[in-house]
């Protein structure tokens, strides 16, 4: 047993990557090694298709990082993002059964949201807000948002476990994301007005 | 409603075309993976994480190294360019593999009128430079036609080869594609009476956006993905 992750904060690594820096690179895998095994390991469980996940999301960050941009997202949540799509992909083709299944598709980095983050507040802050903004939701959807998005959980899954429509877990999760991506820019608005104050 | 038959459903399917729902899930996933108290990375995946991570930065002509071209405009590409092409060099050297050309010094291009080997309508011009260690002096031009998918380029100071021993290959960096660039084609340098080696070439796979032409040297018939190094390199521009 290891000590928790240490919050994220620090400046961006990506530029430096994007420009072919070999020590960037190390300390990028330094860094957000650990986050991208655990995100891994929660959707898809210890084994070799987190592992594959999991190299999978560091080519597409290889290939993207001159994408990055501080001032759209924020560096951790970035890589975040990636890993869990690649790990759903793989969850995707595992719970199918299908090898051959259409991938989630590229990761398209120009379909960043349009939050702004600041990268001097990016740390530990982002992820604080997300869960504020989940422990405010009321029940059960922030719960819903938590099995759906950190376990992988299938709508399908959900609606059996909570007895509930399924259309009614759809709107749930969706809403609880909604009111996620709010907070996020609430949260970074606020910070801003503090920063430029 | 009995819905534990679905195929799988993943919150992407919700937030598809919603990116911001898609980062507010990578923002909660991120929390939660924070909290985790046995998130160290194993030790082998390090190791393989590593690996990709050497083989991905060494390849030859990575978008990457383009994209850095284009931003940097063609003076600080050019130097990106040529520190890659070193880099580039060492593994060349040091493995059994072809040794290189010597370039020779050569005749200017001035003056020396081009003779299309066909019709060309450029789309794009571009100068080549050496940028591997010893062929600074390697100079050429380039012209691109893309409506028709085809170019021609000459040179001076590029070394003849012998097509048994090894052969140049011309690589197309376009970013429209994957981060592979596309294959322009083996040729050979024989410089005619003036000096200069005259090569037309005809991309197999369609070319939308040409940003760098690059000049490697490899076995008879060419290859798939090259180790490099660079030899000259051409940033084209629109005529």
């Amino acid at each position: 047993m290891t000590a928790p992750a240490q919050p994220i904060a620090s400046e961006p690594l990506l530029p430096r990557v994007a420009q072919g820096d070999a020590r960037a690179v190390s300390q990028c895998l330094d860094r957000y090694g650990g986050l991208a095994w655990s995100i891994a390991k929660r959707l898809l469980g210890p084994g070799q298709d987190a592992e594959d996940a999991v190299q999978d999301a560091f080519i597409d960050l290889w290939k993207y990082a001159d994408r990055f941009e501080a001032s759209k997202a924020g560096e951790a949540t970035f890589v975040a993002m990636i890993v869990r799509r690649r790990s759903v992909d793989r969850l995707r083709r595992r719970t199918s059964g299908v090898q051959a299944m259409k991938s989630a598709g590229p990761f398209e980095p120009d379909t960043l949201p349009g939050v702004t983050v600041s990268d001097r507040l990016e740390a530990a802050e982002e992820a604080d807000a997300a869960l504020r903004a989940l422990d405010d939701l009321p029940p059960p959807r922030g719960e819903l948002v938590k099995l759906a998005v950190c376990d992988g959980l299938t709508h399908g899954q959900l609606a059996e476990r909570f007895n509930l429509p399924l259309g009614t877990v759809k709107s749930h999760v969706r809403r609880g994301l909604q009111a996620v991506r709010d907070a996020l820019g609430a949260n970074l608005e606020t910070n801003a007005a503090g920063v430029n104050s | 409603m009995s819905a534990t038959h679905e195929p799988f459903e993943s919150v992407e399917d919700l937030t598809r075309g919603e990116a911001g729902l898609d980062y507010a899930a990578a923002a909660v996933i991120r929390a939660e993976a924070e909290r985790d108290t046995d998130s160290e990375l194993p030790i082998a995946l390090r190791g393989k994480l590593d690996a990709d991570a050497e083989a991905f930065f060494t390849r030859p002509v990575i978008a990457g190294e383009i994209r850095r071209q284009r931003r940097m405009g063609f003076v600080g590409g050019f130097l990106a360019a040529a520190s890659i092409a070193l880099v580039l060099m060492v593994p060349l050297f040091s493995s059994n593999v072809r040794p290189l050309p010597s370039p020779p010094g050569g005749p200017s291009l001035t003056d020396v009128p081009w003779r299309e080997m066909k019709p060309l309508r450029p789309t794009a011009t571009g100068d080549f430079a050496g940028i591997a260690a010893g062929y600074e002096g390697v100079a050429g031009e380039l012209r691109w036609d893309e409506d028709n998918q085809r170019g021609e380029m000459r040179f001076v100071g590029l070394p003849p080869n012998d097509p048994e021993a090894g052969q140049y290959q011309l690589w197309i960096v376009d970013p429209t594609r994957d981060d592979v660039p596309v294959d322009g084609g083996v040729f050979d340098v024989t410089p005619n009476a003036d000096g200069v080696a005259v090569v037309a070439f005809e991309p197999r796979l369609p070319v939308e956006e040409a940003v760098l032409f690059a000049v490697t040297y490899e076995q008879p018939g060419g290859v798939v993905v090259s180790d490099g190094p660079l030899l000259v390199t051409a940033a084209p521009e629109a005529s």
